[in-house]
């Protein structure tokens, strides 16, 4: 009976929560950092240095095989918060989870409040959905925690989520990826017309015409294109100003190297060296070895609570 | 002489070239916005259609414990009905029509939360498995409906400050962008449901 009256008032505590609707809602208690070095954060110092390490390693070796991530929070007390809006406010600005995928699960223990949260990431709401989570909470978690082992609680707890959603894993895992450079010589293949065939055209072009603004007019036209590409205000104009002044520039060198060749002798080629923006910087690396921090996953609210 | 005879028409065709893109790229821009605050109130939707979804089962689940009090039963069936038949399209609903489809959802809530409320009364009930489980995915779905009712003000916030800042407000004014509107506290929420259980 007394469960149902728990229950009712945390189904109540959330529906309150989503009626003071503030746009930023505060939250009386602060969101600890973004862990980098470790997925388990233990404010409460029950945890040893070793037992952390024992579930960051099954964290490790998830995230490794599937690309799941799971983090884990002990504070002492919500200062009142509901468990529920804490929880997900901690899960994103974290990031638990690939940001593609959102395949991150938080579990959340508020100490001294003796209340629990699964927080379970949008791409793992049917791996392992509310019902499963609530069953980890209570077969795996609550009878230790009830006994005050706090550990062996959230290491079986973990275990529920592992078993849970390691059938989930990120498709691309395993197969060989494309190293950058490979990357980048796609990239150059699909814009060889871009960089090369396009400015030669245009610069012969150009370098014919008697015109010496035109280039500045077809550098602002490429502005407007980019701009509208991008759709950003402040690049869009930049882009318009500085490519309208290559333009000018281009124009300018290739008419006058166009008109010494022409001078020299009769009919010249077209001088080439019309060049083309090189794009430059591909994406960086991942970081190899170590947590290196979360990947970005957002999370809506999926999981379930329990207290002990 | 001959460059001086387009320095002025050049001039000219950038200026004009810069107004463009800064009114295109607000415009975009605008629109971008306008679709993600679009799809925040699907989401939300969405969650609450998962809450109608669930309430025959709860219903069924429920009607099979004997003796089980009609009245609330019905209260929630015409509750998800009503609830289900209000639709809005949020970029046109004036604050008081999405006042109107929050009411119509909020009945519902109410109506839940006075069913759990006498389930209590039901303990052969509430210790089946089935009930336990409907009574998760409920929670669940309160939880995920409030995660998305704030995104979605969140989201609105954003929006509706953009088209009132300069300079996007004169794109904004200029294409018919709307303001949303947000969902309010309500009143009463901070109560829980109260059971009669006299009479």
């Amino acid at each position: 009976m007394k469960t149902w009256r728990a229950r009712l008032r945390l189904l109540t505590l959330a529906g309150v929560v989503a009626l003071c609707l503030t746009p930023a809602s505060a939250l009386a208690l602060d969101i600890p950092s973004k862990p980098t070095d470790i997925p388990v954060v233990d404010q409460t110092s029950t945890l040893s240095s070793e037992q952390k390490q024992a579930l960051a390693g099954k964290i490790a070796a998830e995230r490794t095989s599937t690309g799941n991530e799971i983090g884990i929070l002990m504070v002492k007390s919500l200062d009142g918060d509901a468990i529920e809006d804490y929880a997900v406010q901690v899960a994103r600005q974290w990031g638990v989870g690939q940001k593609d995928r959102n395949s991150g699960v938080l579990l959340l223990v508020a100490k001294d409040d003796r209340k629990l949260r699964i927080e379970v990431g949008y791409g793992l709401e049917g791996a392992l959905p509310d019902i499963t989570a609530s069953r980890i909470i209570e077969q795996r978690i609550t009878p230790e925690f009830k006994q005050g082992k706090y550990y062996e609680g959230i290491n079986s707890g973990l275990d529920g989520i592992v078993l849970a959603i390691h059938g989930e894993a990120d498709p691309s895992l395993g197969k060989s990826t494309k190293s950058t450079s490979a990357k980048a010589l796609d990239f150059f293949g699909q814009f060889f017309w871009v960089i090369f065939v396009i400015p030669i055209w245009v610069g012969s072009i150009l370098a014919r015409s008697k015109s010496w603004w035109a280039g500045g007019v077809i550098g602002g036209i490429g502005g407007v294109v980019v701009g509208l590409f991008f759709g950003f205000l402040f690049f869009g104009v930049g882009a318009i100003v500085i490519m309208a002044l290559l333009g000018l520039l281009l124009d300018k060198t290739v008419s006058d190297n166009y008109q010494k060749a022409a001078s020299k002798r009769g009919n010249g080629p077209p001088s080439w060296w019309a060049g083309g923006p090189w794009l430059g910087g591909g994406p960086g690396g991942s970081s190899g070895g170590g947590f290196g921090g979360f990947s970005g996953g957002s999370f809506g609210g999926g999981g379930s609570s329990g207290s002990w | 002489m001959k460059r001086s005879k387009w320095l002025v028409p050049g001039v000219i065709a950038g200026v004009v070239l810069v107004l463009v893109v800064m009114v295109v790229g607000g415009y975009n821009g605008l629109v971008n916005q306008r679709e993600g605050v679009n799809s925040k109130f699907a989401a939300l939707e969405g969650q609450y259609q998962r809450r109608a979804d669930l309430v025959p089962n709860l219903v069924n689940t429920v009607k099979g414990a004997a003796n089980f009090e009609q009245e609330t039963l019905t209260q929630v069936t015409e509750a998800r009905a009503k609830a289900t038949s209000v639709n809005i399209d949020p970029s046109k609903a004036t604050p008081e029509q999405l006042a109107q489809y929050q009411n119509s959802q909020g009945e519902l809530s109410q109506a839940l939360g006075r069913l759990l409320a006498v389930t209590e009364n039901y303990p052969q009930l509430t210790a089946t498995q089935n009930f336990k489980d409907l009574q998760t995915q409920l929670e669940g779905t309160e939880n995920r409906i409030a995660v998305a009712r704030k995104d979605y003000n969140d989201a609105a916030s954003s929006y509706n400050a953009h088209v009132q800042r300069f300079p996007s407000n004169i794109t904004a004014a200029l294409f018919g962008f709307d303001k949303f509107s947000y969902f309010q506290a309500e009143k009463g929420a901070e109560n829980a449901p109260t059971v009669d259980f006299g009479n």
